[in-house]
């Protein structure tokens, strides 16, 4: 019974946390509309800020505390309320995704960079280790008490805030109708500030609460966070008191869990089902919740319609680019040192995964933040099942992650966006933190069957043997060249990319593509015509994390090792970024991803970027920025939902198309691969970049032989933009009727111009 | 015989009651008519029938096989196509692909062996828009969007076609172009349920008129009769249709 206490005493004190952690997602999502799944991270920003203001320079903690949560939080908000939120409204869910999951990612970069990781940092939380007994020996801390009385303060004001006061009724009126709100005289953006101002600081004050009571790292605490997005999920992100008794049941569950489950050695099962699953469980209740979500009524037409198009690959063009692929591998083999050529298949390895997205993501609008985990599960299968190099090895990679895809897609079915987001990096995190850490667990009602997915740490894999050709082996391929391990690794992931990008690219061309793009599209209309939405979903998911599966057991061959390490979710995050960046319409954005993530991270070890900046940091300046970076590239994406991929593409096209530009691009790449071969000075890495300017200039050469040859349009119609971003039919509602409107419609429409004068002169 | 029996459907959003205990008909090888002022119900009832809505009570038979449980995709296989009032065309692809992917999930699940590269022309041709098939069906004006949700529908070879407002942002003659197609596809044995606007195509092209007012058919009967119904003409068509 003393016991019984205890447990509740100190999973209510977890449940103070999750509580406030997620009355703030819930505020900043029911008056912006924006799901930030960087609310963990801002969170972690304000552990660290109030660690470096408590412990590091040592200031009292009550000023600490109020500097923190009254100055730091709301100036963070309102910034990014500013810089980036603001510019969300109206963009498509996707969108918003991955601007605040980049969010999420850049910060946890940033703190990486401010507060160097592995670092000790001496931490406790308020009055730590004092408390006062309530009889039988339990101990209650005033940290919990402090803890538990902070969530409802919280809870008071909030509700006195929402229902009481004019900003309350203003907050909730901008979510209804932004435009009708305004209208009627409230101030969206001021109120959208506050919001965000007001949600920061419950995220920091979170975040404070947690120093003291676990390792002060950036990615487990911004991580952290997780569990309480399934207590905002239980109050459906709107119902801040059902959001608070979500925090109550996982915060007492997961401790009792703790207290009474059995313990190793009680039980058979305990190494697989006891203690080991505490962890999970938060994100185990949010994606049972998630399946259990009332399904929404099927999706037609967005509002805001999307600007992306991708016209149809032609097989010329693919094959074509499948041919460069494997022959730049081939010819870039002799440019390279041993620890180039494993980065360059890690290239290929990564580009796989980007690919595993297209079909997914690009194609048929679903979302996955947990192909890294597929992945993984591939690996696993490799190293167990792949002995020796057998193909079959991969063959159960396919299957394994195939399987556990189409089971991941089960809330997809019902669900769509920021759900879907939710529940594949709910299963991501239920890898992490189960899964991937169970030790080697015996089965119930048999002694002879011990299952060990990593062993103790790692688990060894044997590189493919395939009809034959060992990819593990040295020595000619097809009589022609001289190759090593690691140069048939290359090849093989190479020749595996291009292939699978074939395959995408005939899934593009067939009527599984048009269905896809039709689902992404409208999900009504498919229902109309017949199309079974369920059984579609399930095949794409399928599709998609067999290919990632296939990826992670090519990867996993790379090293010849894997452990748990290689597949966590923060590690997949980029990946999912640059794709999307890139434009994962195409398999050019899928091939984007591979080679910026591995040139951001092997650039680190070129010494010029290898030094001290500022003196922030471990290590050099650069590695700090290239972790960090795919965060911000993602965070800029807002403008370009076609991704990169086209801007390169519409560059290298005109190369195409123009004879001067082709042979200047010819005569720089010849002399750049033979001198790169002849000069010992230059290494492969010059070679990427003099190729990345050869195909600038060779672009710029084109474009102005084709603007003077009248080929190509000087300017693209955006109309939206011209519009200063608003969109046609609010112009007059959103913002008054300007001149240069009257002026830019007439001209559209091909009026005389004499009109435009007569009313904008009204 | 009766293709389409809708009878006592209820449709409550909250408190509001968007639909209440509607009864109609629709007949293969005629045009049936659904007119009614603006928020009459009229587009909640097709989402009724198409399945894209619960009503909270009421059955849908076609040719006497009750749809109510069904799922929509499972009702379009068994003969049920829409277009929509506000369009749900596929953005991302071409007039082509928006009607190759209905006629290609026909083939699939019609198992009739027909070719669906041939029957996409047939029916973009059908609809006169030919020469616009390779066009992003964003590019083109409304009107002619809502032809390409027309050929959509007849792509997966429909038993019953629900028309919600096919003719509007159509000129005069491509109104009138309309109103043929709509008379041969009756002629061919289709049933056409038409909801319009356009009060001039109802009266020229429909066989029996339905009016839906305030969530309750309010009368129903040839379009010579509803023209001179005195409850219709208080309620809603008023000097528009003696006009006409």
């Amino acid at each position: 019974m003393d016991d019984f206490l205890g447990f509740t005493i100190t999973g209510l004190a977890t449940a103070a946390i999750l509580a406030i952690g997620a009355s703030g997602l819930v505020l900043t999502y029911t008056t912006t509309g924006v799901f930030n799944f960087a609310h963990g991270a801002v969170g972690m920003l304000g552990a660290f800020t109030y660690w470096q203001l408590r412990f590091d320079w040592n200031w009292p903690a009550p000023i600490a505390f109020v500097v923190v949560l009254f100055v730091v939080a709301p100036f963070v908000g309102v910034v990014l309320e500013r810089v980036i939120f603001r510019g969300l409204q109206g963009t498509t869910e996707a969108v918003r995704l991955v601007v605040t999951v980049s969010l999420l990612f850049a910060m946890i970069g940033l703190a990486n960079w401010v507060w160097a990781p592995g670092v000790s940092r001496p931490d406790k939380t308020f009055f730590a280790g004092e408390g006062f007994e309530i009889g039988g020996g339990v101990v209650v801390q005033y940290s919990e008490l402090i803890r538990i009385s902070a969530a409802v303060l919280v809870a008071v004001l909030l509700r006195i805030l929402l229902y009481r006061t004019r900003f309350g009724v203003a907050m909730r009126a901008t979510v209804d109708d932004r435009p009708l709100a305004a209208l009627n005289g409230a101030r969206p953006d001021r109120s959208a500030m506050l919001a965000w101002a007001i949600g920061c600081s419950l995220a920091m004050l979170s975040g404070v609460l947690f120093v003291g009571t676990v390792a002060l790292d950036a990615q487990v605490i911004s991580l952290l966070i997780v569990n309480a997005y399934a207590a905002a999920m239980i109050g459906r992100l709107r119902s801040l008191p059902l959001t608070f008794l979500g925090a109550v049941l996982i915060g007492l569950g997961s401790q009792y869990w703790l207290g009474y489950s059995p313990q190793p050695g009680e039980a058979r099962w305990a190494n697989f089902f006891g203690p080991p699953i505490y962890g999970a469980i938060p994100v185990i209740v949010l994606f049972v919740v998630l399946l259990v979500l009332p399904a929404g009524r099927l999706r037609g037409h967005g509002v805001a319609r999307t600007r992306e198009f991708y016209p149809m690959p032609s097989w010329r063009g693919s094959l074509l680019f499948a041919a460069i692929v494997v022959g730049s591998a081939a010819m870039a083999i002799p440019l390279l040192t041993k620890a180039d050529t494993v980065t360059m298949a890690r290239l290929f390895g990564t580009a796989i995964l980007a690919l595993s997205l297209v079909p997914l993501v690009g194609l048929a609008g679903q979302v996955s933040l947990c192909q890294l985990s597929l992945a993984g599960v591939g690996g696993v299968a490799m190293a167990h099942l792949g002995r020796g190099g057998s193909p079959m090895g991969l063959v159960w990679a396919v299957v394994f992650s195939a399987t556990v895809g189409a089971l991941i897609a089960l809330p997809a079915l019902r669900l769509s966006g920021i759900y879907l987001a939710l529940a594949t990096a709910a299963f991501a995190v239920f890898m992490d933190r189960w899964v991937w850490k169970l030790d080697p667990f015996g089965l119930p009602f048999t002694d002879s069957v011990t299952i060990s997915l990593f062993g103790f740490g790692s688990v060894g894999v044997d590189r493919l043997r395939i009809f034959g050709f060992d990819t593990g082996g040295d020595g000619k391929v097809l009589w022609l060249f001289e190759t090593s391990a690691e140069d048939r690794q290359l090849l093989l992931l190479a020749a595996t990319f291009s292939l699978l990008a074939l395959l995408v690219v005939w899934i593009r061309r067939g009527p599984f593509g048009r269905r896809l793009l039709a689902m992404k599209d409208s999900e009504a209309a498919c229902a109309t015509v017949g199309m079974n939405l369920t059984g579609t979903k399930l095949a794409v998911f399928a599709i998609s994390a067999g290919m990632a599966g296939l990826g992670g057991a090519l990867i996993a061959g790379i090293g010849q090792s894997t452990n748990p390490e290689n597949w966590q979710f923060a590690l997949g995050l980029p990946i999912f970024m640059l794709g999307v960046v890139g434009g994962l319409g195409r398999v050019g954005g899928a091939l984007f991803a591979g080679v910026s993530l591995q040139s951001l991270n092997s650039m680190a070890r070129w010494p010029p970027l290898n030094t001290r900046f500022l003196g922030m940091g471990g290590t050099g300046w650069y590695s700090k920025f290239a972790a960090a970076s795919p965060g911000f590239m993602g965070v800029a994406l807002g403008r370009n939902p076609n991704g990169a991929v086209s801007d390169i593409r519409a560059g290298f096209e005109s190369i195409m198309h123009s004879r001067r530009a082709l042979g200047f691009f010819a005569v720089a790449m010849g002399g750049l691969y033979v001198a790169v071969l002849n000069v010992e000075a230059l290494n492969g890495w010059i070679f990427i970049l003099g190729t990345i300017v050869a195909l600038g200039v060779g672009a710029q050469i084109g474009l102005r032989e084709g603007l003077a040859r009248g080929d190509i349009e000087p300017e693209p119609d955006r109309t939206l933009e011209q519009f200063g971003g608003t969109a046609l039919e609010w112009v007059g509602i959103d913002r008054q009727v300007t001149d240069s409107d009257v002026a830019l419609l007439d001209e559209k429409l091909g009026l005389p111009a004499v009109v435009a004068s007569s009313m904008g002169s009204r | 015989m009766t293709l389409l029996q809708v009878r006592g459907i209820t449709v409550n959003f909250g408190g509001h009651v968007a639909l209440d205990d509607v009864a109609l008909h629709a007949d293969p090888g005629l045009v049936t008519a659904l007119i009614g002022p603006n928020g009459a119900g009229k587009t909640t009832l097709f989402n009724a029938i198409c399945g894209l809505l619960n009503p909270s009570a009421g059955t849908v038979l076609l040719d006497g096989r009750e749809l109510t449980r069904l799922k929509p995709y499972k009702r379009a296989r068994l003969g049920l196509a829409r277009t929509f009032q506000r369009l749900e065309l596929w953005s991302l692809l071409t007039v082509r692909e928006n009607v190759q992917v209905a006629a290609e999930l026909r083939a699939a699940y019609g198992n009739d062996g027909a070719d669906p590269r041939h029957e996409v022309e047939d029916i973009v041709r059908r609809v006169g828009l030919h020469g616009k098939i390779d066009h992003r069906v964003d590019e083109l004006p409304t009107g002619q969007a809502r032809l390409v949700e027309i050929a959509r529908a007849l792509a997966t070879k429909p038993r019953l076609l629900l028309l919600d407002e096919p003719a509007s942002g159509l000129d005069d003659a491509e109104t009138e172009d309309l109103g043929a197609l709509l008379r041969s596809l009756a002629a061919e044995g289709l049933a056409v349920l038409l909801v319009e606007h356009d009060v001039q195509l109802v009266m020229d092209v429909s066989d029996h008129v339905f009016v839906l007012d305030f969530g309750r058919i309010i009368a129903e009967g040839a379009p010579n009769e509803i023209r001179t119904n005195e409850a219709v003409l208080a309620a809603y068509l008023g000097s528009s249709l003696e006009q006409t």
